[in-house]
């Protein structure tokens, strides 16, 4: 009996050094209440509620942005679309036509928005006349949305002539795709809102 | 003998129901139009007379034994000299007749008309050329000369034997030689664009600029000293017209208007640069005073384009590229603007595109190219005769002619010709060398005849 009590006491005091020990090494952390059951049931799903209504407004930010975003590409695209001409001509094509006419309403709601306007041409003809004829070319295009009231200062006039050929070649295909007008925009094109 | 396409009867008609055609039919259509053939009013003249040439020899140049080597070069530059301003068949000297005194009666035995015996003598740095041209079926030597040449290692050196070359033609034929001259031209290398000058022979090619921005036809002033070009200010400026001195290489900017200044000609007194600007709707020709460095004049009206003009050599007249009737076509007005009159080939109902004139130092002809045979093709007008002209290139596709100052060669862009590149043709013998090789070379310039003083000069 008094060898277990020996035993016991042995083995106490040691629970005793080794929990010394351990406080010496990690100071105990205050305990919290244990909070009652039903209580932390409804904070839990009140964090996971709003976290999921945090989560749905962000997702739904996102695609707004997303949604903005590819409103704001379609109408950059749309008011940087390129147009075309015929050979040696600098009237504007029906089908440049219809591309103009898409751009009018957009320029209309972007009033700040100011652009690059390039007239390119084939390389057939000569160097110089071709540079003169993009000239015209750009001149067209932009006379032609001014006529929509858009203000023709928004234009800036670059004549390229055939210096920056689209397609490389000397195809009728290639040539058609360099005998063009190209926009790019300079400024205001950070926030483009569509027509309301 | 030469070809001419004239419409025939048959033909006419036909053009007639075509033209009604096209009324019936879309706009786009009326530009349609054959391309493949030449077009009216056009005759093709690329099948040449055999032009009977004079035999000429040129001796080894003798002298000196301890200027050998430079003798063995002036041989060679004035042989080929000689040789390109195609007015005589070049034959070799046979080694018996190579040295000692001239034998009439054999040079005459082998059918040589004119027999060119030269010497070199040493002269402070450089040396003294002494040339006699021999008549041999008169038995005389028909002129002697000597001239000072620059040490044969100095910039000058071969231009100095081109100007001996051409002393010799002038004596031979009465005509000035086209040797002592240069040509500038502009090519495009990767992104950057380059204007170059070379010398009528091809040797001594030389870059003079490198810019990201385009270049636009250079041109040389008439004492060959300064080269005008349009240059487009970095990638998307405008283009300004700019005149550089080859000597110094200083640059000035002669116009920087909105848009373009462009496609300059000197007024052959160099007083005025006549050029294109953006103006309007479209581009007019104007004019500027060079001598006071101010007051532009405008000479051209209309809402199209105007550009390429080319002065007449007494510069009383100014012939230059138009699309004012709805198609490019090259037309000649006072030097003081005015009404303008339509030189090339003009049909209702064709389509024809003419461009890129160049007024002949000869005054009676303005060289251009036109669409025909499925490309473009040198052409000659007689400045003279309006309406008519005659095709002198028919292989490829050549542009922009410029006249040599002989008044007899020109030098074009071609591509086709199992290459592409600069090549020089004679117009009366319709023999074509090449000149540079290499692609995207363009807007050829042939400069005046170099005097001396400016060769020294400009070689600096």
């Amino acid at each position: 009996m008094l060898r277990i009590r020996s035993l016991a006491v042995v083995a106490m005091s040691a629970v005793v050094v080794l929990s010394a020990c351990s406080r010496k090494q990690e100071p105990q952390q205050p305990t919290p209440p244990p909070p009652t059951e039903p209580a932390r049931d409804t904070a839990a799903e009140r964090r996971a509620r709003e976290e999921q209504a945090r989560r749905d407004s962000l997702a739904a930010a996102e695609r707004e942005a997303a949604a903005r975003r590819a409103e704001m590409e379609r109408i950059r695209a749309t008011i940087e679309e390129m147009v075309f001409f015929d050979y040696d001509q600098a009237t504007i094509r029906d089908d440049s036509r219809a591309a103009l006419d898409r751009k009018v309403p957009l320029l209309r709601s972007n009033p700040n928005v100011t652009l690059r306007l390039e007239g390119h041409a084939d390389e057939r003809g000569s160097v110089e006349y071709n540079l003169a004829l993009s000239l015209r070319r750009a001149n067209a295009i932009r006379d032609y949305l001014a006529g929509f009231g858009i203000d023709a200062n928004r234009f800036e006039i670059v004549p390229m002539g055939e210096e920056r050929p689209l397609e490389p070649g000397q195809s009728e295909a290639a040539y058609a795709r360099n005998r063009r007008g190209e926009f790019h925009i300079t400024s205001g094109g950070d926030n483009l809102v569509a027509p309301r | 003998m030469m070809m001419s396409y004239g419409l025939s009867n048959k033909r006419f008609s036909f053009a007639l129901m075509a033209v009604l055609l096209v009324f019936a039919a879309s706009a786009a259509s009326a530009q349609g139009g054959d391309t493949t053939r030449i077009p009216t009013g056009v005759v093709l003249g690329t099948r040449y007379t055999v032009l009977q040439r004079p035999l000429l020899a040129i001796r080894p140049v003798g002298g000196d034994p301890a200027l050998a080597a430079t003798a063995q070069q002036v041989t060679q530059i004035l042989e080929r000299d000689l040789d390109y301003s195609d007015r005589f068949q070049i034959v070799a000297t046979p080694a018996n007749l190579a040295t000692g005194e001239v034998s009439y009666e054999l040079w005459r035995s082998l059918n040589v008309v004119f027999l060119v015996a030269a010497e070199l003598a040493p002269s402070g740095a450089g040396s003294t050329l002494t040339v006699t041209v021999h008549d041999i079926p008169f038995t005389r030597a028909k002129q002697t000369q000597s001239f000072v040449l620059p040490a044969a290692g100095s910039p000058e050196f071969r231009m100095a034997v081109h100007t001996v070359s051409d002393e010799i033609v002038r004596w031979l034929t009465g005509q000035p030689g086209a040797a002592a001259s240069r040509i500038a031209y502009t090519r495009w290398v990767g992104s950057n664009y380059e204007l170059w000058i070379v010398d009528s022979d091809g040797e001594n090619a030389r870059r003079i600029i490198s810019a990201p921005g385009a270049i636009y036809s250079p041109t040389f002033s008439p004492d060959g000293r300064r080269i005008a070009y349009g240059a487009r200010r970095g990638e998307f400026g405008r283009v300004e017209l700019r005149e550089r001195d080859l000597v110094t290489n200083e640059e000035r900017v002669i116009s920087n208007r909105p848009l373009m200044s462009f496609t300059p000609s000197y007024a052959p007194n160099g007083k005025r640069i006549a050029f294109s600007i953006a103006i309007g709707s479209g581009n007019e020709i104007h004019d500027y005073d060079l001598e006071k460095n101010c007051c532009m004049r405008r000479l051209t009206r209309g809402p199209r384009s105007d550009v390429s003009p080319t002065y007449s050599p007494d510069g009383s007249r100014i012939a230059f590229h138009s699309d004012r009737a709805g198609q490019s076509h090259i037309y000649v007005m006072s030097a003081e603007g005015g009404e303008a009159t339509l030189i090339t080939p003009y049909t209702f109902g064709n389509r024809a595109f003419f461009t890129s004139p160049d007024w002949s130092p000869t005054g009676t002809e303005i060289a251009f190219h036109g669409e025909s045979l499925g490309g473009y093709q040198i052409m000659i007008a007689d400045a003279a005769r309006p309406g008519s002209a005659r095709q002198i290139t028919d292989r490829g596709s050549n542009e922009d002619p410029s006249w040599a100052p002989d008044g007899r060669h020109l030098v074009y862009a071609g591509v086709g010709r199992g290459g592409s590149g600069l090549y020089v043709i004679d117009t009366q013998s319709g023999r074509i060398r090449t000149l540079v090789s290499g692609s995207r070379i363009q807007m050829p310039e042939w400069s005046g005849s170099l005097t001396p003083a400016a060769v020294a000069r400009a070689d600096n």
